[in-house]
C-alpha cells in the first residue's frame, strides 16, 4: 500500500469510526474513484447499494465491517498520480471594456496551479462573471493574454478542444432535458467511457454527488442543491483541468454550500484528477476557507489579491480587523478598547467592524470581552479577509 | 429489450443515441409499411380506369403523409434537441459533425417522402394485375382492335397513312368544311392537299389506318406501325373476316379485364371493312354511351381504355419518380441545414438569421417586381452569397463580431442549395435572350450559337443532371467546410 493509499483509509476509518458517516462515506467514494479500477468500483457500487438500503446508519452494526472490506479493495489497487505542477492557466494583464455600458475590468494578472482553487469575490457588478468569462474564452481580452497549458489537449489544439477540458458553470446552469442519468451517461460517452466502463464511471459519480436516488429525475423534479450537484457530476465526467465556477453557492441553503465547498476543494485535492478552480461567490467566509488564493474586486479593479502563504508569513504586520455582533453599545465598546489602539469603529445596525492598530492580537480582544462580560454572539478575524473592504 | 438497446446505443455510440435515428427508422419502416399496404389496397381495375397517373387524384394520401412527416418530425425533434455535445464543447471526433448532418439528412428525408410508398403500392399491385409481358400483348391486341373500330374519320384519311404520314404534316380536322372556298385562301396548302384528298374514293379506308391507340415508351415486342399495316392489311385484302373477329374477340377481352364500359358487336365490326370496294369506313363508334355527336348504339369507352393501359404501363416504369426524388432530395436537404443551423449556432443567431431570410425575401421580390426580370435578382443573389461569405470568414478570423459573423453564415448557407439554379438560369438567360438575338440571322443559329459557346450550351442541355449533382455537392460542402466553419465560430468570443 503506498503512503497516499494508507493517509486516505486511515482518514475515511476515522471519519467512520467518529459517527461522520456522510463524510466518511463520500471520502470512501472518492478514495475508489480515485483508482481508476472497474473491479473497485463495482465493489464500491455493490457496497452503495447496500448502504441505501440501511436506513439508520448510526445504528448500524456491520457498517464498519463493509466499509473495512471495501477499504481493503481500495488499498490494493494502485493510485495513478497526477505530478505535473506547472501552472495551467496564466494571464497576464488581461482587461476589459465593453462595448456597452461603463464597466470595465482593469489589468490584472492570475496564475492558477494545477489542484489550486482561486476565490473571487466581491459586490454584484464588481466584475467577478466578467472575469471568469474572460478566462473561459467567452470573452476576448482587450489587453493582454491567457495561456492555457492542459495536459490532456494537445499543443497546436483548436480552441474548441481546449475547451473539452475547461469546464464553466454559470450562476444558471441551463435546463437540460430527459431523465438526469441518460445526461450523465451522454456526457461520460463523449469522453470515452463506452459500454460497462461508462455504466461503473457515471454511478460511481453519481453516487458521489448523492444524485444516485434521483437517476431517473428530470431537471424540473430536482431542487436547486442537486441541480448544482449534477452540473458537478458532469464536470467531473468530463475530467476537466480547469473548472470555473460563477456564484456556486447562490439558492444554496447553509448545508448544502458547505458541501458544494467541500466537495470542491476534494476535487481539487484529487491525486489521479486534480482539478484547479476559480469560483467566485459573495460567501466571502466559505470561500475564504476553500480558496488558496482570493481575489477581490472592486468596481473591476482587483482590490486585494493573496495567497493563504503570503497571509501566513505576514501575520504580524497585518492590523487587527474584527468583526463582532453583541448587544454592547458603541460607547461600551469604544471605553474598552479605547486604549488599545482603536482606529475605527463601524457598525451596519447587525454587527460591529473594530479595526486596530499596533500589535493587539484576536485573542486579546476575546480576553478582554470576556473580562467586561460583553455578551457576544459572533466574532471574527477578518485581518486577512477580503471583508473587510465591504462597508460595514 | 428497448431499453437495452437505447443503453448500448447510449454507452456505445452517443451520436446515434442523441439522433434517435434508430427508433425514427424503425417507426418509419412502419409507417411506409402501412403506406403501402393502403396503396396496395386501394388498386383495383375498376381504379386503373380512373386516373391519368398514379400520381394523380392522390391529394387526400399526399395531405395525409404531410401531416404524418410533420408528426414525425416535431417528435422526433423533441428528442433530438435534448442533447447537444457540440454546443457544450465535448470532446467530439473528426468526423462526428459530417456523421451527425448526415444521419439529420437522412432522418429527414425518411420522413418526408411516406406519400411515395403509397404510390409504389400502387404500382406494385397494377404490375400484379398485369405483368410486363402481359401488358405488352394486350397494347397489341388493342392497337390491332382498335384498328376495325373506328371512332373517328380522321385516322382513316388517306393523308394520315402510314407513308403519308411521315412524309407530310397535314392534319384533317374533322369539323372544318373544306368545300367552302370561303374559308380556304390560296396559301393555305394543307388545306387544299385535304381538299383534293377528300375526293378521291379511298379518302376514309381501312387500309389508310396506321396509328397506335396506345404507344408504349420502351417499344418491347410491339408491332411497329409497318407491321399494323403489313397484318390489318393483308387481313383486309384477303378478305380474313375470322382473323378481324379473332383480333375483336381479343380486344373485348382485355375491355373485359379492365372492365371497360362497352357494346361492340364483334360480327357486325368484322364485316364493316367490307362495305364497299374501298374498304371505306362506313359507320363510327361512339367513344362513350352518352356521346350525342355519332348516331349508333354501339360505343367503346376508348379513353377509360387509354387510362387503365397508361397506368398499367407507368406502374411497369421506374418505382420512385426520379424528378419528384430529386425535389424531395432537395426539400430534405434544405431542412437539414435549417435544422443543423438552430444546432450549431446560438438561438439568438438562429433567429436573427431566419427573420432576415425573410426580410431578404421581401428584398428579393421587390426588386423582382421593380425589374420586371430575373437577372437582376439573380445578380443580387450572387453579390449577397459572396458577400455574407466575404465578410463572415473575415469577422471568424478577427473573432470579432460573434453574432454577427453567425448571421452571416446562415445566411450564406441558406442561400447555398440555391445558387447554382441562379447561376443556370443567368446563363440561361444570356444563352437564350441575348446571344440568340445575335444568331437569330444565321442559317443553323441554334447550332453555331452551340459551337462557339460550348460550355453555356452544354450547360444549358445538362442542367438537370448539374442541379442533381449540386445536391451532392450542397451536401458536402455543409458536412465537411461549413460543420469546420461553425466549430471555428462556436469557440469564439462573445465580445
Amino acid at each position: 500500500m503506498n503512503p497516499y493509499n494508507t493517509t486516505r483509509m486511515n482518514e475515511v476509518k476515522n471519519y467512520f469510526d467518529n459517527g461522520d458517516i456522510h463524510l466518511g462515506y463520500r471520502r470512501l467514494l472518492d478514495a475508489a474513484i480515485e483508482t481508476q479500477n472497474s473491479t473497485v468500483y463495482e465493489a464500491t457500487l455493490e457496497f452503495c447499494y447496500w448502504y441505501d438500503t440501511v436506513t439508520d446508519h448510526s445504528a448500524g452494526v456491520d457498517l464498519s465491517a463493509h466499509v473495512n472490506a471495501l477499504l481493503e479493495k481500495i488499498a490494493q489497487a494502485p493510485v495513478p498520480e497526477n505530478t505535473n505542477t506547472a501552472p495551467v492557466l496564466t494571464a497576464v494583464d488581461i482587461s476589459k471594456k465593453y462595448s456597452s455600458g461603463s464597466f470595465s475590468l482593469s489589468k490584472l494578472d492570475i496564475s492558477l496551479q494545477r489542484s489550486q482553487i482561486i476565490g473571487l469575490v466581491g459586490e454584484n457588478g464588481n466584475g467577478k462573471t466578467t472575469l471568469l468569462r474572460l478566462l473561459f474564452g467567452e470573452l476576448q481580452p482587450d489587453t493582454g493574454s491567457i495561456q492555457y497549458n492542459l495536459q490532456h489537449v494537445p499543443e497546436r489544439a483548436s480552441f474548441y478542444d481546449i475547451k473539452t477540458r475547461l469546464a464553466f458553470i454559470p450562476q444558471r446552469p441551463n435546463a437540460w432535458y430527459g431523465s438526469l442519468m441518460d445526461n450523465l451517461q451522454f456526457t461520460s460517452a463523449h469522453y470515452g467511457m463506452k459500454g460497462k466502463e461508462n455504466f461503473l464511471w457515471t454511478e460511481m459519480i453519481a453516487a458521489r454527488m448523492g444524485l444516485r436516488p434521483f437517476r431517473t429525475y428530470t431537471w424540473s423534479k430536482i431542487s436547486s442543491g442537486y441541480k448544482m450537484r449534477f452540473e458537478l457530476a458532469k464536470t467531473l465526467l468530463r475530467r476537466p483541468e480547469i473548472l470555473l465556477l460563477d456564484e456556486p453557492l447562490a439558492n444554496l441553503d447553509v448545508l448544502a454550500q458547505q458541501i458544494i465547498l467541500e466537495d470542491l476543494k476534494y476535487m481539487a485535492q484529487s491525486v489521479s484528477m486534480p482539478l484547479s478552480i476559480i469560483l467566485s461567490s459573495q460567501q466571502l467566509y466559505e470561500v475564504e476557507k476553500v480558496s488558496e488564493q482570493v481575489i477581490f474586486l472592486q468596481k473591476g479593479v482587483a482590490r486585494f489579491q493573496h495567497t493563504k502563504t503570503e497571509t501566513n508569513d505576514t501575520t504580524e504586520s497585518v492590523p487587527l480587523v474584527i468583526e463582532l455582533e453583541t448587544t454592547a453599545s458603541r460607547d461600551a465598546l469604544q471605553q474598552l478598547f479605547g486604549k488599545d489602539n482603536l482606529q475605527k469603529l463601524s457598525f451596519n445596525g447587525g454587527v460591529y467592524i473594530l479595526y486596530f492598530e499596533g500589535s493587539i492580537t484576536a485573542a486579546e480582544v476575546t480576553r478582554k470581552l470576556g473580562e467586561a462580560g460583553l455578551s457576544v454572539k459572533y466574532f471574527r478575524d477578518i485581518s486577512s479577509s477580503s471583508r473587510r473592504f465591504f462597508d460595514a | 429489450m428497448l431499453n437495452r438497446l437505447n443503453q448500448y446505443l447510449l454507452t456505445h455510440y452517443p451520436l446515434l443515441w442523441n439522433s434517435k435515428i434508430i427508433w425514427v427508422l424503425l417507426a418509419n419502416i412502419i409507417i411506409y409499411f402501412l403506406f403501402f399496404i393502403a396503396g396496395f389496397g386501394s388498386i383495383s381495375v375498376e381504379e386503373l380506369q380512373k386516373y391519368y397517373s398514379i400520381y394523380s387524384g392522390n391529394t387526400a394520401v399526399f395531405s395525409f403523409s404531410v401531416m404524418c412527416s410533420i408528426a414525425t418530425l416535431i417528435f422526433w425533434l423533441v428528442f433530438y434537441l435534448r442533447n447537444n455535445a457540440f454546443k457544450n464543447f465535448y470532446i467530439i471526433d473528426r468526423y462526428h459533425l459530417v456523421k451527425e448532418f448526415f444521419l439529420i439528412f437522412l432522418i429527414i428525408l425518411s420522413s418526408l417522402v411516406y406519400f411515395e410508398s403509397y404510390y409504389i403500392g400502387n404500382k406494385v399491385r397494377t404490375r400484379a394485375l398485369t405483368s410486363r409481358n402481359e401488358m405488352v400483348a394486350e397494347v397489341n391486341t388493342c392497337n390491332l382492335g382498335m384498328a376495325f373500330i373506328p371512332t373517328g374519320k380522321s385516322d382513316y384519311f388517306i393523308l394520315n397513312n402510314c407513308n403519308e404520314a411521315r412524309n407530310s404534316d397535314v392534319v384533317y380536322n374533322e369539323n372544318r368544311d373544306y368545300n367552302d372556298t370561303n374559308n380556304i385562301s390560296v396559301s393555305d396548302t394543307q388545306a387544299i392537299r385535304v381538299r383534293a384528298a377528300l375526293r378521291l374514293p379511298n379518302a376514309f379506308s381501312y387500309l389508310n389506318y396506321c396509328s397506335n391507340f396506345i404507344t408504349l415508351d420502351e417499344d418491347l415486342n410491339q408491332f411497329t406501325s409497318y407491321n399494323w399495316v403489313v397484318v390489318k392489311n393483308r387481313w383486309i385484302q384477303n378478305n380474313n373476316q375470322d382473323s378481324i373477329k379473332t383480333a375483336l374477340e381479343n380486344f373485348i377481352a382485355v375491355c373485359k379485364k379492365y372492365k371497360i364500359d362497352n357494346q361492340l358487336n364483334i360480327n357486325e365490326l368484322a364485316a364493316l371493312p367490307f362495305a364497299n370496294a374501298n374498304h371505306s369506313v362506313t359507320k363510327l363508334i361512339k367513344t362513350s354511351e352518352y356521346d350525342n355527336n355519332i348516331t349508333s348504339d354501339r360505343y367503346i369507352s376508348t379513353y377509360s381504355l387509354q387510362r387503365a393501359l397508361e397506368m398499367v404501363e407507368e406502374s411497369h416504369g421506374s418505382l420512385i419518380n426520379q424528378t419528384s426524388f430529386s425535389t424531395e432530395l432537395y426539400f430534405a436537404l434544405c431542412f437539414s441545414i435549417m435544422l443543423l443551423c438552430y444546432k450549431r449556432f446560438s438561438k439568438k443567431v438562429f433567429l436573427i438569421g431566419m427573420v432576415g431570410s425573410l426580410v431578404w425575401l421581401i428584398i428579393f421580390g421587390l426588386i423582382g417586381i421593380s425589374a420586371h426580370s430575373e437577372e437582376p435578382i439573380g445578380y443580387f443573389f450572387l453579390f449577397l452569397f459572396a458577400a455574407f461569405f466575404i465578410i463572415g470568414i473575415s469577422l471568424i478570423k478577427s473573432n470579432s463580431f460573434k453574432n454577427v459573423s453567425g448571421v452571416l453564415l446562415n445566411w450564406h448557407i441558406a442561400m447555398l442549395p440555391f445558387l447554382l439554379m441562379i447561376i443556370i438560369m443567368l446563363m440561361s438567360a444570356y444563352y437564350h435572350d441575348h446571344l440568340s438575338l445575335l444568331y437569330d440571322g444565321f442559317e443553323n443559329g441554334t447550332k453555331r450559337m452551340a459551337k462557339d459557346f460550348p460550355i453555356s450550351s452544354w450547360v444549358d442541355d445538362h442542367s438537370k443532371v448539374i442541379m442533381q449533382i449540386n445536391i451532392l455537392f450542397v451536401f458536402l460542402y455543409v458536412a465537411f467546410y461549413f460543420n469546420y466553419l461553425a466549430k471555428k465560430w462556436h469557440s469564439m468570443p462573445e465580445e
